[in-house]
This record gives C-alpha cells, structure tokens and sequence, in this order.
C-alpha cells in the first residue's frame, strides 16, 4: 500500500485532503519504517501493539482497516483490507468534489 | 423383446460412457492447468528461499512470481465452454481467488452464481468475498443466501454479505445483520454465535457506520506530538489504521 499512499499525499498536495495514520507497530519499528518507505504523513501512535486504545475503541478486526471521512467530519466509507488504489481514488475524488461544491 | 432390451442397454452404456468421457476431459483438463499452477509456485518458493539479499528477493518476485492473470485466463477458457459442468467449479473458485476484483474474476464469480450456488466447494469462497466489494460478489452471496439448500451455507453467505456491505451501505448492512439475528442466531463459527456476531457488529454500525460523525480521536504522533482527529475538519480524510508487516 506504501506506493499507492505516497502517490495519493503527492497528488493531493496542497488540496484540503490529509491521510493520517493509526499505526500499532512498537515505537522503533514505525521509526524505522517512516524513514525506509519515505513516510511523511502523520500517524497516531496507539502503544506499540493492535491491542491499543484507538484501534479497541474502533473496533478494528483487520488491517489495514480504512475509513474515509468527509470534510465535515461524517464517515463515509470504510475498508477491512485495502481496496485497492482505484477504490480508494474514485472515493475520495467523489468527497473532494462534494467539498469543493460547498454541499 | 430381449434383443430389444440389450440394445437398449447397450445404448444406455455407450451414452453413459460418452457422458464419463466428455466429464473427464474437462476435469483432466483442469487438473492439468492445477499441476502447472503448483509447479510455478514451487519454483517460486523454491527460488525466494534461495534468494540471500533484498535486491535478490525483489528481481525473484520479479520474474519468477506465477502470472495469475494468465492462469485465470486458461480456466476461464475451458469453464466458459461448459459452465454448467460440476468439474468446472474448482477452475472458477480459483479464478475468483486469483482475480478478486478483475475482469476475468467477475466473469466466474457470475457463472458460480448462474449455476453452482448449491455446490459444497464454494465455501472457502465464501469467507473472502465479503473484501471484494464487487456488485458480482455481492450477486452470489444474495444468491447463495437466498436459495442454498444448506442452512450453514446460507448462514455464512448472509453473513459475508452484510460484512460486504457495511463498510459501503450501513442502513443495507444493519438490516441484513438483524435477519441473521432473527435467523441464524444459533449458527456458530470460529468467532462464536452468529447471533452475538450480528449484535455486536450493529451495536458498531451505529457508532462507526457511514453517515455517523467520526467520534473524536485525541492521541500523540511518532515523535510524542499531541493531535486530534477533528483539527483536520474542513478536509477530507482518509484514516488509516497502519503496521508495518
């Protein structure tokens, strides 16, 4: 999924989308892993292990678990398992066209 | 009389024989296309455990990684001349399989539910067409659910179903899970009952299903930052929940 994501930030760059993460890795390993992938967006840090207090309160299954959030805060879909890339873009641009009529 | 009736026998033989025959070579068939499938994986894995380096493992991925796409297509060849075929059930679940969400993946995916929803061997099936997302998916699961003589056939199918559509249509998905707690509440699975599987997954739905607001996250970026899920309201966001494994 990293080269799909990068893809995703570098295309939206500079438009009101953002990607963050909830990464449950243990603290070393993420580092390593922002640095190899060349990851730049941001992530919450839920403890090191699946079992942490986003991803209980959320109540993922499986990851990656997606969901994509609407410019007003409203979920409007969400993925057990990637989509894939196409999915994923289609959906998105859909939201970003409604946040860019002012619906 | 007697004549009569050996002959009749006789053509009974011939006919039953010719049937045994036409079956089998499409079953031979397959099976020769499964054989070459399970050679290319073994020289795959074979090649990847010899591999040392990163870059190694990377060019065997390369080129020595089976090509599904022309796999798929050489069952699709032989199924699509004789869907109706028992024999081709197997060659159309691993087309599924391999093409997920492609073309060549719907093409099976439809003809599994134009004339196999009663057939044992789709259950494996099952349990991953629920990540397709596909509307052929969503087609044979309806299909299944609704006209499976096996009641656990049917129960998992329902089930998949509304897992299918949750992410996608929460008020479809939250109608489909109440039927299964109305329904097949006494089903288990690996997980438990079905009826406390439903349950659960509404009490969510309610909470995490699309069109609710997405409840607040307050927590600490890599480096110890504090942010919050809501200071990036009046964007779009994709939230993803990440390891790296």
């Amino acid at each position: 999924m990293y080269p799909h994501e990068r893809s995703l930030v570098a295309r939206m760059q500079g438009k009101p989308f953002a990607l963050l993460g909830v990464n449950s890795d243990p603290k070393e390993k993420v580092v390593d892993a922002l640095k190899r992938e060349n990851i730049t967006w941001r992530s919450f840090w839920d403890g090191g292990n699946t079992r942490g207090p986003i991803a209980t309160e959320w109540g993922v299954q499986g990851w990656p678990t997606m969901y994509l959030i609407d410019h007003k805060g409203v979920i409007r879909k969400s993925y057990v398992g990637s989509p894939g890339g196409e999915v994923l873009d289609r959906e998105i641009e859909a939201l970003m066209k409604e946040l860019e009529a002012g619906k | 009389m007697k004549a009569q009736t050996s002959l009749v026998a006789a053509l009974a033989v011939a006919f039953l024989a010719a049937t045994a025959v036409a079956q089998d070579s499409v079953a031979d068939k397959i099976k020769a296309i499964q054989k070459d499938y399970q050679t290319a994986i073994s020289e795959y894995s074979t090649a990847m455990r010899a591999a040392k380096t990163t870059e190694e493992r990377a060019a065997v991925a390369k080129e020595k990684a089976p090509d599904r796409a022309k796999f798929a297509a050489r069952y699709m060849e032989i199924a699509e001349k004789d869907p109706k075929n028992a024999a081709v059930v197997e060659a159309l679940v691993s087309v599924a399989q391999m093409d997920l969400r492609g073309e060549n993946g719907a093409k099976a995916i439809d003809l599994l539910a134009a004339h196999h929803i009663e057939s044992p061997k789709l259950t494996p099936l099952v349990s991953i067409l629920r990540y397709a997302g596909t509307e052929s998916a969503d087609k044979l699961l309806r299909a299944i659910a609704d006209k499976s003589p096996d009641r656990d056939a049917k129960a998992n199918a329902t089930l998949a179903l509304a897992n299918s559509l949750k992410g996608r249509d929460a008020a479809a998905a939250e109608k489909i899970f109440n039927q299964i707690v109305e329904q097949f509440a006494d089903v288990t699975n690996r997980t438990g009952t079905m009826g406390d599987l439903a349950k659960e997954e509404i009490k969510h739905l309610q909470k995490f299903g699309a069109g609710k607001p997405a409840p607040e996250i307050a927590g600490t970026d890599i480096d110890g930052k504090d942010f919050k899920l809501s200071d990036y309201r009046g964007k779009v966001v994709m939230l993803d929940f990440w390891g790296d494994w």
